[in-house]
């Protein structure tokens, strides 16, 4: 924590953290001097609130589903091959998805060309990126995601769901009334967590993926690729704190936000 | 009205409480072609490791390869088995103890900070996340592991830093308060049970699903782990089998991109059957493996059915 | 009296003693133990233990001094190093690259100038004095250079083989009557004539972009990348109008612009990839395959790959400068405890070609044997060191990766070989970092499509030069100028 201080000094390691010349303000004026570093800001805001928002809805309604499922050993079969490709690494992702799209020789532009038409150079033209980040998003980390609602559905009492059928619930009915709120509390929480990393991004998805190709960066640019890039030929850690405290701020405040708005509809579901 | 509940009530072999057979096919067909997208992707990746390199060069990767090639397994697997048997025994240990000891710790904070009546309640909590928003960034948490607590070239500074994750508590906060534990509590209160004993003979086993996600999510980064042994580590001793298999992705990418080894004769002839973007997959396919192994034994507490205790009265 | 005669005869005794201290050799009993630890590029393997028992006896016996080797892969050790240079963490000897500036900056690196001289003879003999200039920074030299000849050598290997196949002729390559940019034209007429003549192969010439035209107009980068505008020209065959040390803007010359309009050209007709950013590079079936070659050995590694016949198309004239030297170096520690040790033992590899060999190849029949030329044949399996990381590179015999002939080769071509006049210049960004972050984002976008065809230049170019003026590149550049001139006055470089 010590370290946040690093982000308004010129770094000496010999001197230490606390010895390093004081350049107060300096580190943060390459930030935000920088019309392409707001670019890159307002790059993370829309992706992240896109999975925040796909984040709440499609894991839980993956756990419900599966929960549904009668068959134990289909279940068992759907919930391995679903965490799989959490493991897969984003380097990796980027070599399949460069097998896919990629110019002449991937499996589309062969499909395309093969039906006649002209191949598409995806790694040139920003305006499918968007959907294609999004969709490796959620292809990585839909199936992981899901296990904590999974977790706490196991969790909730078979009691409820007989007394509900006894009082004739249909199967939409119980879900609505029974599941959901019990998973209520755990999406809020996760939405609120998720609110404070809302200046980060994950840095091997933006950068890998799209092969780190400089004609996507209007779309694919997000604050850690932005540092990263600047940064490589620098080595200057107090830049990189600085930067980092800036995120970290401001995902604070709109944690603290967000906390206060769940507080006013209902105490218990805050975080704290 | 009673009427209409006697026909809704399904009095299939799965029991009441099963949704209906059309349902239940329309569910089964949309999830399956939901793991199909899943998966084969990582179909690709598992044909891909046993692909020779020279093909994938020519043709690029695909689902029908010219020729196969166990190369890559070979390459990753070649070191000497002395190696092996440390860096399993690292890694066991690591994932085993902290697995432990990270779930006993984050436990305890987490069940604290679930009982309402605790005043401490919102404070600790803030203050766990508080750490996760603000890190004092890599350099910092070097310089505080290495000479504050002289952690370095240790079993330690593999386990110590991932032991608390706040994330982690708080999911888990979440879990303890929900779920109608309170009851329970009450009841075994007014028996006299002091708090150490409701902690660990009620509470605990009620909550055998969430302990049952957490640990899963802390072994596998425990098991994953690699970043830690590059920056902290030179004992060899303590190599964890990840960071064995990186390195040796390394010094594969390495021996391809130096242009003195591969544009000499001999050299442009192992290069060509240097396994790469092989053992890259191959890499990977280690790397899941193993976790796909123990995934069974903690996936019985995600299917229902097989969960203890429901809340009496 | 007594007591005068005493104490002269004292004086004289110590006197003597100290006279025979500074005269002579290195005496290992008078030493202490010491283990000197070094972090370099390579990994371990299976002879490990009985390479350095062999490498620590003679250490032992040479000044009393042990090695412990810390092998790591090239990325690994360059992070592991910055956190080890940020947390103040003892080291002795490390492998250093480009960020070389940056740790002087830091007070990272032990000043070396006076070890050289006093255990270092032998080095500071057999160094040429650009490897030198290159490390030193305010009169100090903090590194030492892995002694080869690290130049930008970029050229094309033309395939003669595929080439007859349609009857196009590549005799323009070897044509002496051409100048370079009668080849350069004949060059890119050959790529059309092969494509009319050819079929629909994967874009013919996977080398466009910013490695042609920077061999064409060599320049020295002010900050180290030649994507960052702000250079100045090397040799006398660059940029026609630019007077040398006076920073430029490559981008806005014309050759740039001409340069974009050619590439644009073969992109319409085809002859280049469509999407360039995924093509990797070798892609089988190309006639032309570029190539950078970090050393200039020129060897004949891919005809064997690719069973083709090639000729050697080289643009312009091969050229050194400070970044190109920093790519492999060494470095004593600040921290270290015995830096004179380190400094025997840079010494030792650097002047022994025994030792040499068995820091870079391991031991004889062990972890290495020699085919009927007596030429080494390593095996890494056995002993695995990254040895262009390794001092003493033209010390140790080179291995069959490399010529039997590798000095005399290097020396030729060190004699045809373009130096820059600022080597040893490093560019502090500090002061115009927001202004240089900035235009590198611009860079990034804009110069690959225009270098490579796919952006047209008579919309785009001017566009990213108008976008390059915004974001301050003449402020950069006045001070890119400033300091380089502060330097050359300061080292007397005129």
């Amino acid at each position: 924590m010590v370290g946040t201080i690093l982000a308004f000094k010129q770094y000496k390691p010999r001197a230490g953290i606390f010895g390093s010349q004081w350049i107060g303000m300096k580190n943060f004026d390459v930030m935000f001097k920088n019309s392409t570093f707001w670019a890159s800001l307002r790059n993370t805001l829309l992706y992240n609130v896109v999975f925040i928002i796909l984040g709440r809805i499609l894991p839980p309604a993956l756990a419900i589903t599966i929960n549904e499922v009668r068959s134990r050993k289909l279940t068992r079969v759907f919930q391995t091959t679903m965490i799989m490709p959490h493991f897969v690494s984003y380097v990796v992702v980027s070599v399949i998805v460069l097998a896919i799209l990629g110019g002449d020789n991937g499996m589309v532009n062969h499909f395309l060309k093969s039906i006649g038409r002209e191949p598409i150079a995806f790694y040139s033209e920003p305006s499918y990126w968007p959907y294609i980040l999004t969709l490796v998003h959620e292809w990585k980390g839909l199936g992981y995601g899901s296990i904590i609602y999974l977790g706490t559905i196991t969790g909730i009492s078979d009691e409820y769901y007989e007394a509900a059928v006894i009082d004739g619930a249909t199967k939409w009915q119980q879900i609505l009334h029974i599941t959901l709120p019990f998973l209520k509390s755990m999406i809020i929480i996760l939405a609120i967590m998720a609110v404070g990393s809302m200046f980060h991004s994950s840095f091997d998805l933006f950068y890998q993926v799209p092969n780190n190709s400089g004609q996507l960066l209007k779309v694919t640019n997000t604050v850690d690729v932005y540092v990263y890039n600047t940064l490589k030929q620098s080595n200057n850690v107090g830049l990189s704190s600085a930067v980092a405290l800036f995120q970290s701020v401001f995902g604070f405040i709109f944690v603290l936000l967000t906390n206060q708005i769940v507080r006013w509809i209902d105490k218990d579901l805050s975080m704290f | 009205m009673t009427a209409k509940a006697e026909r809704k009530i399904h009095h299939s072999k799965y029991g009441p409480l099963a949704i209906g057979t059309f349902g239940n096919t329309v569910i089964c067909i949309i999830l399956t072609l939901f793991c199909l997208i899943c998966v084969l992707p990582l179909v690709l990746v598992y044909i891909t490791s046993f692909t020779d390199e020279l093909a994938i060069t020519r043709n690029g990767i695909g689902f029908f390869p010219e020729m196969w090639s166990l190369e890559a397994y070979r390459m990753l697997f070649g070191r000497s088995l002395n190696k092996i048997v440390y860096a399993y025994r690292t890694t066991l240990l690591l994932t085993v103890f902290g697995t432990f000891l990270s779930l006993w710790f984050m436990t305890m904070f987490a069940y604290a900070c679930s009982r309402k009546d605790f005043k401490l309640r919102q404070p600790l909590t803030f203050f766990a996340y508080f750490t996760m928003l603000f890190s004092g960034g890599m350099v910092a948490s070097y310089i505080v592991n290495t000479t504050m607590f002289h952690l370095r070239d240790t079993f330690w500074v593999l386990m110590l830093p991932g032991l608390v994750g706040a994330y982690n508590i708080i999911v888990l906060r979440t879990f303890f308060s929900s779920g109608g534990t309170e009851s329970l509590i009450e009841a075994a209160k007014i028996d006299g049970a002091g708090e150490f004993r409701i902690y660990l003979q009620i509470v605990l086993p009620i909550s055998k699903p969430a302990l049952a996600t957490i640990g899963l999510f802390v072994a596998i980064a425990y098991f994953s782990s690699w970043f830690n042994v590059m920056l902290y580590i030179d004992n060899e001793r303590l190599w964890t089998i990840q960071y064995m298999l990186q390195r040796v992705m390394n010094q594969i990418t390495l021996l391809r991109s130096d242009p003195d080894f591969s544009m000499s004769e001999e050299g442009a002839l192992m290069i060509e059957s240097l396994p790469n973007e092989s053992a890259k997959m191959a890499l990977t396919v280690i790397t899941m493996t193993p976790v796909l192994a123990f995934y069974p034994f903690f996936q019985k507490y995600f299917v229902k059915g097989l969960t203890l205790g429901a809340v009496k009265g | 009296m007594k007591k005068i005669l005493s104490l002269v005869l004292a004086l004289a005794l110590i006197a003597t003693c100290l006279a025979s201290f500074a005269m002579a050799d290195i005496d290992p009993s008078t030493l202490d133990p010491y283990e000197i630890e070094w972090y370099t590029l390579g990994d371990t393997a299976n002879s490990e233990d009985v390479v350095m028992a062999a490498i620590n006896d003679y250490l032992t016996e040479k000044f009393n001094a042990t090695l412990k080797m810390y092998k790591n892969s090239n990325n690994d050790h360059l992070q592991k190093l910055q956190m080890m240079v940020a947390g103040g963490q003892k080291y002795d000897l490390a492998f250093i690259s480009n960020q070389y500036g940056n740790y002087v900056a830091q007070e990272a690196f032990y000043p070396l100038t006076d070890l050289l001289n006093e255990y270092g003879q032998d080095i500071l003999a057999i160094y040429p004095k650009a490897l030198w200039d290159c490390v030193t920074i305010g009169g100090e030299k903090y590194a030492i250079v892995t002694h080869k000849y690290s130049c930008d050598y970029f050229y094309y290997g033309i395939s003669v083989t595929q080439s007859d196949a349609v009857g196009v002729s590549t005799d323009w390559v070897t044509d002496e009557s051409l100048d370079r940019d009668g080849r350069w034209a004949a060059f890119l007429n050959w790529i059309k004539e092969m494509k009319a003549a050819g079929g629909d192969t994967n874009g013919y010439v996977t080398g466009m972009g910013t490695g042609p035209f920077g061999s064409l107009y060599p320049i020295d980068s002010m900050t180290g990348s030649a994507s960052d505008p702000g250079a100045v020209i090397i040799g006398d065959n660059s940029f026609s109008d630019q007077e040398p040390n006076v920073v430029f803007n490559q981008f806005a010359t014309p050759e740039f612009a001409n340069y974009c309009a050619q590439v644009r050209e073969l992109f319409d007709l085809g002859c280049l990839p469509i999407d360039p950013s995924t093509s990797v590079t070798w892609a089988n079936g190309d006639p032309a395959v570029s190539t950078q070659d970090s050393m200039a050995k020129r060897l004949p590694g891919y005809e064997i790959t690719y069973a083709q016949h090639f000729l050697e198309y080289r643009p312009n004239y091969s050229f050194t400068n400070t970044q190109k030297l920093y790519g492999s170096m060494n470095a004593i520690g600040a921290d270290s405890e015995d830096p004179a040790r380190v400094m025997m033992l840079l010494n030792e590899l650097i002047a022994n070609t025994e030792f040499a060999n068995m820091i870079f190849y391991g031991l004889e029949d062990i972890s290495y044997t020699r085919n009927e030329e007596g030429q080494i044949v390593k095996n890494t399996e056995e002993w695995n060191m990254t040895t262009w990381s390794l001092p003493g590179f033209c010390t140790a015999e080179p291995d069959t990766t490399l010529p039997i002939n590798m000095n005399e080769m290097y020396e030729a071509f060190d004699k045809e070989l373009v130096y820059s006049n600022n080597i040893g210049f490093v560019f502090d960004e500090n002061p115009i970092l927001a202004e240089l972050s900035g235009i590198r984002q611009i860079t990034k976008e804009y110069l690959d499509p225009l270098t490579k065809g796919l952006a047209d230049p008579e919309t785009e170019l001017p566009k990213f030069l108008d976008a390059l003026n915004a974001a301050g590149v003449d402020t950069v550049m006045a001070e890119e100028q400033a300091q380089l001139s502060a330097w050359r006055e300061a080292e007397g470089r005129d």
